[in-house]
């Protein structure tokens, strides 16, 4: 409401000012509307007048480039249509000599990025015709686009992501099946500045000079740091936007990620200024964050300006190891191993159970205290207070390479739960588990390896015998120990058609005297 | 007058030898990095972004650059399980179709195991390594690659990834000498930016770092003396490319992979593959689910008494939301399930489509908890629903246009 109030005080008591252009416009096109306006505020109307004539309107011409599709006329024609009819008319796009816009077509295009852009003032906008060699991917559809979009760029309006609309992307997608067309936006921004070019044309013909329209902003500071922070904690932020212009100073805001918060700003008056305090959520996020806010704004020297939020987020407890590599289990008998966990500086932590996800296994959660090294914060052993979990494995849990994970339950409100995840090693076990060819050309060959071990005694293989399609494998001595082999698997070409089969390995070992290691992939 | 034609030839051969000729592009290095498992953008708003069906295709189209090379900084997978696997070698397939000339490994990537690893890089042709790791094999632990005629990469990961992982080669400080030549020495480090910045300090020959981000990267290269760092954060959203002019490192580009871009169809084939090998394995039968007191009950329970909001629901895409993995072939694959059905990670919650059909698509109890004390006694107050609840899955990465206004409009009851 304050806001409001401040731009009808500014409007009523405001000298007169030259046109403001929306936000979101081409530095190509805030810069001219500066010069334009600069001249005549100076009284140099002939000049305002010659440098005016660079300002798309009327009629505007194009060419059309190298690589032409039969169908590029009609297509340009088309978008030229398209542009025409949301102009009312004030602008339309021809083929004439002196272009504004040269339209490129591109048979086989190496970047896909269809941006147009200016270059030496004059618009290339590329057109692919296709995509990945002979295939044919451009609709006429999405070819008008591409010289819509280029065609907006040379009137002033700025490409964005957005989809379906005149200077968004345009995509072969069936969703989108429907030609480009502006949207309510696009089409306020057209109207504004054709009107901004109409009263530069009425002043410098009536002669009457008026102050150029400057809106400026500064933000206050460009970045800040909320320091270290629980994940899951929300900081806010505190900027001052100042509009140290002469003009109502409009933003558009793009939020860089969407653990950002932020409300809609209204449009700032001159001399005015707005504090705006956006909020960065953390959850789920760890580390040091630098996140940005970028205002897209009628300034015209500098129509794009970012803040930059920074914050580390540290989790509210910590679980040491980390990360547990692979444990190796006994051939007979149990196996355990620990982990622990704290709570973080200041922080409060109860763990209420562990859970694991695997059948003979256990674990079991007890207060703690002991010497740990945490590699996040400590460069050597440091005494803590918390909780060990005990994972126990029994002599009944199943031979292999197997993922297993437990599953911790605390009363943090942050983090309730955080799963543990690791491999348990039991016997003599393949690495991949199967052998997997991917796709194969039908009749190519394809060789895959595993790596077949046993973590802590050596044994021998004995046999390698590949069955159920045309496969054969051999295997090799991997390391000096005994205790590895490399599994050579060949695949020697056959039909299309799905591969599937497996290997049977044998070994001197008395308790794991066979290993399977499945096949599978497909011959196209 | 027979001479002037001569002159002219010669004056204009001159001018030509004199004026400065055109930049020379020695080398294009296109990089990828961090993919940590997000094989395919997930979600059920458009526009989806990211996936490596699109960024194979960009970097397919990117190799038929002249002297272009393809690298990737490590990081695979994220968590650790099958599922993790089942997309390493996924994306081995994808990365052995592209040709690349060096992959890195990642900390993430390391917890599969040296003699993963090594399977990995068999099947991509021997090229996924590492200056300071030992991967075993036969030439273990090579320095580095000469990657054209002008570049020399070596990978690395930070010292104390080395020594968890349990096979460190070298140290990063022995591992980066110069190179054997004149090349531009790039060095692929899976670690931060405050860690490459101080890799720089130490070695200020090398000319370009490719380190690790996450979420998006900066525009435009950080330079520490005269090496460029450089990133191209994470989840396969974005391709790197930057190009070797006269020596200088130059040009940088960051290519989102939006929409726009076609899918690249042997990725997406081994996509495909990966999805079929999810279902067949019932890694969604494997979930781990918490027990204890939580008791999910359906939405048909609710609809007993809240009939209007029962009406309201079924007009929403909540309520055919599995319908939606169905078509796009990730209605088994854990990761995608969860924020289709209701209660997934617990021991009452959804199991499968055939034995707990009340509890497919999102329901009454994904927003507003579960409720099995309420439909015995309704004085228990369910949970009230909002932006928090919307943004478990309404997140950057799979529902990048969410807006809660808008969308919220579309489900009030």
């Amino acid at each position: 409401m304050m806001s409001m109030i401040a731009l009808l005080v500014f409007a009523l008591t405001a000298p007169s000012l030259g046109p403001l252009l929306p936000p979101r416009c081409t530095p190509e096109l805030y810069a001219l509307n500066l010069k334009v306006q600069r001249l005549i505020e100076d009284g140099r109307f002939d000049e305002a007048g010659q440098a005016l004539d660079a300002w798309p309107y009327g009629t505007v011409h194009y060419t059309l480039g190298p690589g032409l599709p039969d169908h590029a006329e009609g297509v340009a024609q088309e978008a030229a249509r398209i542009w025409s009819d949301a102009t009312g008319g004030r602008l339309r796009f021809e083929p004439g000599p002196d272009p504004l816009i040269r339209i490129e077509f591109e048979e086989r295009p190496t970047v896909l990025m269809l941006e147009p852009e200016w270059r030496q003032g004059v618009v290339f906008a590329r057109i692919p015709v296709r995509r990945y060699g002979a295939e044919p991917i451009a609709s006429r559809d999405s070819m008008i686009a591409g010289i819509a979009r280029g065609f907006g760029m040379a009137a002033g309006l700025a490409p964005t992501r957005s989809r379906g609309s005149l200077m968004g992307i345009y995509l072969d997608e069936p969703e989108l099946g429907k030609s480009p067309a502006p949207t309510s936006t696009e089409r306020e921004m057209i109207h504004r500045i054709s009107e901004a070019r109409e009263t530069l044309e009425r002043a410098i013909r009536d002669r009457e000079p008026f102050t150029a329209a400057v809106p400026r902003l500064s933000l206050e500071p460009k970045s800040s740091d909320a320091g270290t922070v629980k994940s899951g904690q929300v900081p806010r932020y505190r900027f001052t936007l100042r509009n140290t212009g002469n003009a109502v100073l409009e933003l558009q805001t793009q939020l860089t990620c969407r653990c950002i918060f932020l409300d809609r700003i209204e449009p700032i008056p001159p001399g005015e200024s707005v504090v705006i305090t956006p909020a960065l959520d953390t959850l789920h996020l760890v580390g040091r964050l630098d996140k940005r806010i970028i205002f897209h704004s009628n300034d015209p020297r500098a129509p794009a300006q970012e803040l930059l939020m920074r914050v580390t987020a540290v989790p509210e407890y910590r679980v040491v190891p980390d990360a547990l590599e692979r444990v190796a289990l006994a051939d007979e008998g149990e196996t355990a191993i620990d982990f622990y966990m704290y709570a973080t500086p200041g922080g409060l932590l109860r763990v209420h159970d562990a859970v694991p996800n695997a059948k003979h296994v256990t674990a079991e959660v007890s207060a703690w205290n002991g010497e740990i090294f945490d590699p996040l914060f400590d460069e050597k052993p440091v005494r803590r207070t918390g909780f060990r979990v005990r994972v126990t494995f029994s002599p009944q849990f199943k031979t292999g390479l197997n993922w297993v994970t437990v599953r911790v339950l605390t009363d943090s409100r942050l983090a309730p739960s955080h799963d543990v995840t690791f491999q348990a090693q039991k016997g003599i076990v393949a690495q991949p588990k199967s052998v997997y060819f991917g796709g194969v050309d039908a009749g190519d060959t394809a060789v895959r390896t595993v790596t077949v071990s046993h973590p802590s005694r050596e044994f021998k293989i004995l046999s390698a015998e590949a069955d159920g399609g045309p496969f054969r494998a051999t295997w090799e001595p991997s390391g000096a120990e005994g205790r590895a082999y490399l599994l050579r698997v060949e695949y020697l070409g056959g039909p299309p058609g799905r591969l599937s089969g497996k290997v049977v390995l044998k070994t001197d070992h008395p308790l794991y005297p066979t290993l399977t290691v499945r096949i599978g992939g497909a011959a196209r | 007058m027979r001479l002037l034609p001569w002159a002219l030839c010669i004056s204009i051969a001159g001018t030509a030898l004199l004026a400065k000729p055109p930049p020379r592009v020695e080398a294009t290095l296109i990089f990828t990095g961090d993919i940590r498992g997000y094989l395919a953008p997930c979600g059920c708003t458009q526009p989806q972004v990211g996936g490596i069906e699109r960024m194979a295709g960009v970097v397919r189209a990117l190799l038929k650059q002249r002297n272009a090379h393809y690298v990737d900084l490590g990081n695979w997978t994220e968590v650790g399980g099958r599922q993790d696997e089942l997309k390493a070698e996924a994306l081995a397939e994808v990365f052995a179709g592209l040709k690349p000339a060096y992959l890195n490994v990642g900390p993430l990537d390391a917890r599969l195991g040296p003699e993963y690893l090594r399977s990995l890089s068999d099947a991509v042709g021997g090229v996924v390594d590492s200056a300071n790791l030992n991967l075993g094999g036969a030439t273990p632990g090579r320095r580095g690659r000469a990657v054209g005629d002008s570049i020399w990469v070596q990978g690395l990961v930070a010292d104390r990834d080395a020594e968890r992982i349990g096979s460190p080669l070298r140290s990063v400080a022995e591992a980066v000498s110069p190179p054997p030549s004149t090349r531009r020495q790039v060095l692929l480090f899976a670690a931060d930016l405050k860690e490459a910045d101080a890799l720089a300090r130490e070695f200020p020959h090398v000319s370009l770092i490719v380190y690790s981000t996450r979420g998006d990267p900066p525009a435009s290269p950080v330079r520490v003396g005269k090496t460029a760092l450089v990133s191209v954060g994470d989840k396969a959203r974005y391709v790197g490319k930057i190009d070797l002019v006269d020596g200088e490192w130059t040009n940088f580009t960051l290519i989102e992979l939006g929409p726009e871009h076609a899918h690249d169809p042997a990725a997406a084939e081994a996509y495909r593959a990966y999805t079929n090998r999810v279902a067949e394995e019932g890694l969604l039968d494997d979930l781990l689910r918490s027990k204890g007191k939580v008791k999910f009950v359906g939405s048909r329970e609710c609809a007993v008494c809240h009939i209007g909001e029962d009406s309201k629901w079924l007009e929403t895409r909540h309520a055919k939301a599995l319908a939606t993995l169905v078509q796009t072939g990730n209605d088994r694959d854990p990761e995608c399930v969860g924020c289709h059905v209701v209660g997934l990670n617990y021991e009452s919650g959804f199991r499968g489509a055939p034995s707990t059909p009340e509890l497919a698509n999102v329901g009454c109890e994904s927003c507003h908890g579960p409720g099995g004390e309420h439909v015995f006694d309704p004085t228990v107050k369910m949970g009230v629903a909002g932006e928090e609840s919307c943004m478990t899955c309404h997140e950057t990465a799979h529902s990048p246009e969410f807006d809660f206004k808008s969308y919220w409009e579309k489900i009030k009851h």
